[in-house]
């Protein structure tokens, strides 16, 4: 994690998108609005690590709370965008290295079981992925798969660093740099002018605007035809090779006309407008240590503040799918910052491991934690809330944030992972604020259901082709 | 207890190499209670409890003859009521005299207790057969700042370190090709924005001087077919000039046109990919070997030595002279391992081969080690960087010498680690010895707040003899008995609970009993004779090696593994990763042993292994894959 010093996005930063140096005209900071109801969800995968203090997660009887949930579930604008699926568990094809941190870390959005590089990687594409490929995203980026790695821990275990693959054993980095996302997301939507309303007629401009947007609008096309010549290269390369080569030049080829169409994007979309709230995307970085980041200190601010760039990202139509880790599988946070009684040395090793049911303390200090995560879905729900898109509805009703966990319980366990859906999904759930309790079920279904609900109308998912969706949820055609 | 987090993660990693281990006669601890093959004696289908199947023996290749033998054996094990069955084949297609049976490749790995198989006699296994098929491999992150750098200086180079993702580990590397995701929208965005960012803060005056104030199209096009060059290690085709002259005819100006051909040759494929496709003009020829070009061998050479792409003196020969010949090869290489690039090369590999990272990374707890400063880990980095450069990188050293050489660069600031262990600034032979008594690597691999004899017994038998330790039980974590608080024992005390509970007996007495042999070390690299108030037992057993017996302290180790053969193969077989850039896999192992015989002819020097390397007909070919 690199310093977090002077946040504050200068001009020339976000200028980037548009040519490094020269200024944006307002019609380019209008450019990727969301222009019409969303059909499909925003969709957010989450992964927590070292499992939930099972006891505290679930509401028992008809009370729609927990000791965990409490506060999520009390909340009257996200409670009731919460859907809670009990029940689950991890279905394992065959015995796959390593232990439930890797099997769940790997397993819990592929669908399948981990392999083994050396280190247990992947075994096949997270659902996240799967869908960009398949679907038609619309948004400037089909994927952001970030999260927030602070904890003075050392990668243990290289295959634990990402939970997103693209192909068995391929992962997809996990991008930390908050400034960097922020700028690279939002570098073309920045802040000084309010969106206009739809169909308005732009301000007029003086010569000095007219003068920089035709600069800003050759070097947009300068930058295309680099891009075009890019291709090219790739398109020659590509020719020379075989069959398996190919596909790693042609998932690069279609990165670079993504970029095209992002760049023609901003040559041609001059009006679309935006959800309120888009036009100041500047995140305010107070509270951001400068020093200390090989440890901790950072971890609370950072959270929070991924949660409103996942929430401004989705919320502005900026991102297809946002894939978000809370640290690395099997993370060693120590969650000094929560003041916990009874925190040990190690919240893995000492309190996780621990909590199977004789440690009346370590499982005191999961129920601690598990709020903690919580609360911050909680807040990245009424961010979402804050957000009025184009159908009347807000970011949360559009969106499906998909909260999931590395293991059920501390201990490796791998029966009852945790799993909560927050947001209305675009109405394809047909009811919300409630619990699915339909027995036990294989986790491929998380992926099954996640895809229907995005619009891929599989049966199976992960190595079971006929697994269905989640029984006992309620999905809207 | 406290296995501590990064024992639980290496119980969930494997060793390198997978199932190719085994086939090198490092074979399989599954059960964790087999007795391991000496070398040489290699049996077939390995899988279950114990070393089984494969009734015949691998003929040994060495020095060029290639005498291997095919062979299939199969191994089934049973554990838990799971059988697993392994069968595996090797063969080639030419060679000379075909011995009996031959080596069975691995079955899946079974935790059970017996195996059989059979060997069967069969045709011969060519150890001069090409096993990497063309490819094009993604630069990593640092090869792709090393290569910026180059073109742009310093700073370029970083930017881009800080701007793109850390690259996936395997296998202790950034760069196996098997690691790399594809490129996806935001790794491209990054790349663009860092191409326009990069180009935009060139200063065209020096890249691209001409005597014309303004510029002229001679000197643009110079400017493009060199610095292309450059940055693709070769020279553009024809097709990439036009496109490269089109988009910098967009420019206003001369200056911005050479800014438009930097933007576009950073993000080229030409650059970002290293190609390994040989002539394009030539046919294909499906599973023949296909000669690199002579650019691509360059290019070899140099991400092998150098991290980057060839330098100016590599790239002039290969135009004068070219890299047609084996001795022309060498002669660059030889050239090329006196750098300081070449020594930062092979640190990397031993960083890999020894499963560690910058020894900063590593945790310690403050309350268990106040007196440890940033200075002395910043000391212990320097030494360990330097040990590595004495001993081993810069080409005259040998295995031998980097396992029992004295630390002789010393930093001021380890005094207070190495205390009464430096004598006049000499360090006592009979404690510290080789690389594994150096403070960072014993920093390195121990916990945060103890030595832990686990890890350390786990780095010799996975990384140093390539052994294959299966994971523990999925509980194995959350129920070992031990308490790292506990202030009224010993580590060794604590750990030698596992001997006491089956369920932790049968892997642990296989790697416990080694790391106990570093007990006189502390968790930062302290010598000790008492810990809690109690007398340090620092007896080591080796065993399932052909080394085995007992020692005392690591440098007594360090003496019995410059003997090892069998780890002299390990290190090789790590070395065929680190410069093939991808894992091994089981049609890799006939070459492997032929470079670790090698290897051991010459000495143990690894400048020869390099030289070897790439003499070798798989430095220059790569099978047809179309």
């Amino acid at each position: 994690m690199k310093s977090t010093a002077n946040f504050e996005f200068s001009r020339r930063t976000l200028m980037r998108a548009a040519g490094s140096t020269l200024l944006v005209p307002t019609f380019i900071k209008q450019a990727f609005g969301q222009t019409a109801t969303p059909v499909r969800p925003n969709l957010v995968l989450m992964m927590q690590t070292n499992g939930t203090h099972q006891a505290s997660f679930w509401p028992t009887g008809t009370a729609w709370t927990s000791d965990i949930l409490g506060s999520l579930l009390a909340d009257p604008v996200v409670g009731p965008k919460v859907t809670l699926i009990n029940g689950v568990n991890l279905n394992k094809q065959g015995s796959p290295v390593g232990n439930g941190h890797d099997w769940g870390w790997h397993g819990l959005y592929s669908g399948m079981d981990n392999i083994s590089m050396g280190a247990p990687f992947g075994g096949g594409p997270s659902v996240d992925q799967i869908l960009i490929k398949k679907l038609n995203f619309t948004q400037p980026f089909k994927n952001i798969h970030c999260g927030v790695i602070v904890a003075d821990y050392r990668l243990i275990n290289a295959g634990r660093a990402s939970f997103v693959c693209t192909a068995p054993g391929l992962q997809v980095p996990c991008e930390t740099d908050l400034y960097g996302l922020y700028t690279k997301v939002f570098g073309s939507v920045t802040t000084a002018t309010p969106a206009p309303t739809a169909g308005a007629t732009p301000a007029a401009t003086t010569a000095a605007d007219a003068a920089a947007a035709a600069a800003a609008k050759l070097r947009l096309q300068q930058r295309q035809s680099v891009l075009d010549a890019v291709a090219q290269d790739l398109t020659t390369l590509e020719a020379r090779l075989g069959a398996s080569e190919r596909n790693k030049v042609d998932a690069h080829l279609t990165a670079v006309r993504d970029l095209e169409t992002r760049l023609s994007a901003m040559l041609t979309n001059s009006n679309a407008p935006r959800p309120a709230g888009c036009t100041s995307v500047k995140p305010s970085m107070t509270g951001v240590p400068t020093t200390g980041t090989n440890n901790e200190v950072s971890a609370p601010v950072l959270n929070t503040l991924f949660m409103d760039f996942i929430a401004n990202a989705v919320a502005c139509n900026m991102v297809g799918v946002i894939t978000f880790q809370f640290g690395r599988g099997g993370d060693h946070y120590h969650y000094d910052w929560l003041n916990l009684t009874g925190m040990r040395a190690d919240f893995h090793d000492d309190i996780a491991h621990k909590d199977n049911g004789s440690d009346a303390v370590a499982g005191s200090v999961m129920v601690g934690v598990g709020k903690y995560h919580a609360q911050l879905m909680q807040y990245l729900g009424q961010k979402l809330a804050s957000f009025s898109q184009a159908n009347a509805k807000t970011a949360l009703d559009n969106s499906l944030v998909v909260w999931g966990n590395e293991l059920a319980t501390g201990p490796h366990g791998i029966n009852g992972y945790p799993i909560a859906f927050i947001g209305g999904a675009a109405g394809k759930l047909s009811k919300t604020g409630y619990m699915v309790n339909a027995g036990t079920q294989i986790h491929q279904r998380l992926g099954c259901t996640i895809s229907n609900i995005m619009g891929d109308p599989v049966t199976g998912f992960g190595w079971v082709p006929n697994s269905g969706p989640f029984v006992g949820l309620g999905l809207s055609t | 207890m406290e296995i501590t987090s990064r024992t639980e993660g290496r119980h969930a990693s494997g060793s390198p190499g997978g199932a190719l281990m085994m086939t090198l006669a490092f074979v399989l601890l599954a059960g964790c209670s087999a007795q391991v093959a000496s070398p040489g004696s290699k049996t077939g289908g390995t899988t279950g409890g114990t070393t089984s199947g494969g009734t015949g023996n691998s003929s040994t290749p060495g020095g060029g003859s290639v005498t291997a033998g095919s062979g299939q054996g199969s191994g089934t094990s049973t554990s838990g009521g799971v059988t697993a069955a392994g069968n595996g084949t090797t063969s080639g297609n030419s060679g000379g005299s075909a011995t009996a049976g031959g080596t069975g490749t691995v079955g899946a790995v079974g935790g059970g207790t017996t195996g059989s198989g059979t060997g069967t006699s069969g045709t011969v296994a060519a150890c001069d057969a090409i096993v990497t098929s063309r490819r094009v491999r993604r630069l990593s992150r640092r090869e792709y700042s090393n290569v910026v750098t180059d073109l742009l200086g310093a700073p370029a180079g970083a930017a881009v370190m800080t701007a793109l993702p850390d690259d996936p580990l395997v296998q202790g590397f950034d760069n196996l090709d098997d690691g790399f995701s594809q490129v996806t929208d935001s790794w491209q965005e990054t790349v663009s924005d860092l191409a326009a960012t990069l180009s935009a803060q060139a200063n065209p005056t020096i890249l691209a001087p001409c005597t014309t104030a303004a510029g002229s199209a001679t000197c643009l096009q110079s400017f493009i077919k060199s610095f292309a060059k450059q940055a693709y290690g070769r020279p553009m085709t024809d097709p990439e000039l036009m496109r490269a002259t089109t988009v910098s005819a967009l420019g206003q100006d001369y200056a911005t046109s050479v800014r438009l051909v930097i933007e576009l040759v950073l993000q080229s494929p030409n650059l970002i990919y290293v190609s390994e496709l040989g002539d394009p003009s030539a046919p294909a020829t499906p599973q023949q070997p296909v000669p690199l070009t002579n650019y691509e061998i360059a290019s070899q050479l140099s991400f092998l030595l150098s991290g980057s792409r060839p330098d100016a003196t590599l790239m002039k020969d290969t135009e004068s002279t070219g890299l047609g010949s084996v001795a022309a090869i060498q002669a660059e290489a030889t050239r090329m391992l006196t750098a300081d690039r070449a020594t930062g090369e092979m640190t990397r590999f031993v960083v890999g081969w020894l499963d560690m990272a910058p020894i900063n990374t590593a945790p310690k707890s403050p309350d268990v080690y106040p007196t440890l400063t940033d200075a002395m880990v910043a000391g212990m980095q320097q030494e360990f960087d330097q040990f590595v450069s004495t001993q081993l990188a810069r080409g005259n050293g040998t295995l031998a010498s980097f396992m029992t050489g004295v630390s002789t660069n010393i930093p001021a600031s380890l005094a207070p680690i190495y205390g009464s262990d430096l004598v006049n600034g000499q360090l006592d032979p009979s404690r510290r010895r080789g690389v594994l008594s150096l403070p960072g690597v014993l920093t390195y691999h121990a916990s945060d707040v103890s030595s832990n004899p686990v890890e350390r017994g786990l780095l010799v038998r996975r990384q140093l003899f390539c052994q294959f330790i299966p994971p523990p039980p999925p509980a194995a974590a959350m129920t070992a008995p031990i308490d790292s608080t506990d202030a009224t024992t010993t580590t060794r005390q604590k750990f030698e609970v596992h001997e006491q509970d089956p369920a932790c007996k049968g892997c642990h007495l296989t790697f416990d009993p080694i790391g106990y042999g570093f007990e006189q070390m502390d968790g930062i690299g302290r010598y000790r004779t008492t810990e809690n108030g109690a007398m340090v037992d620092s007896t080591g057993t080796l065993s399932n090696t052909d080394v085995d017996g007992p020692f005392v302290g690591p440098a007594q180790l360090s003496m019995k593994l410059a003997q090892s053969q069998q780890m002299q193969a390990c290190m090789v077989n790590h070395f065929f990763s680190f410069a093939q850039t991808r894992s091994t896999t089981d049609s890799d192992t006939c070459v492997i042993q032929t470079w670790a015989n090698k290897f051991q002819v010459a000495g143990g020097h690894v400048k020869d292994l390099v030289m070897n390397y790439v003499a070798d007909p798989n430095f220059v070919n790569r099978k047809d894959d179309r």
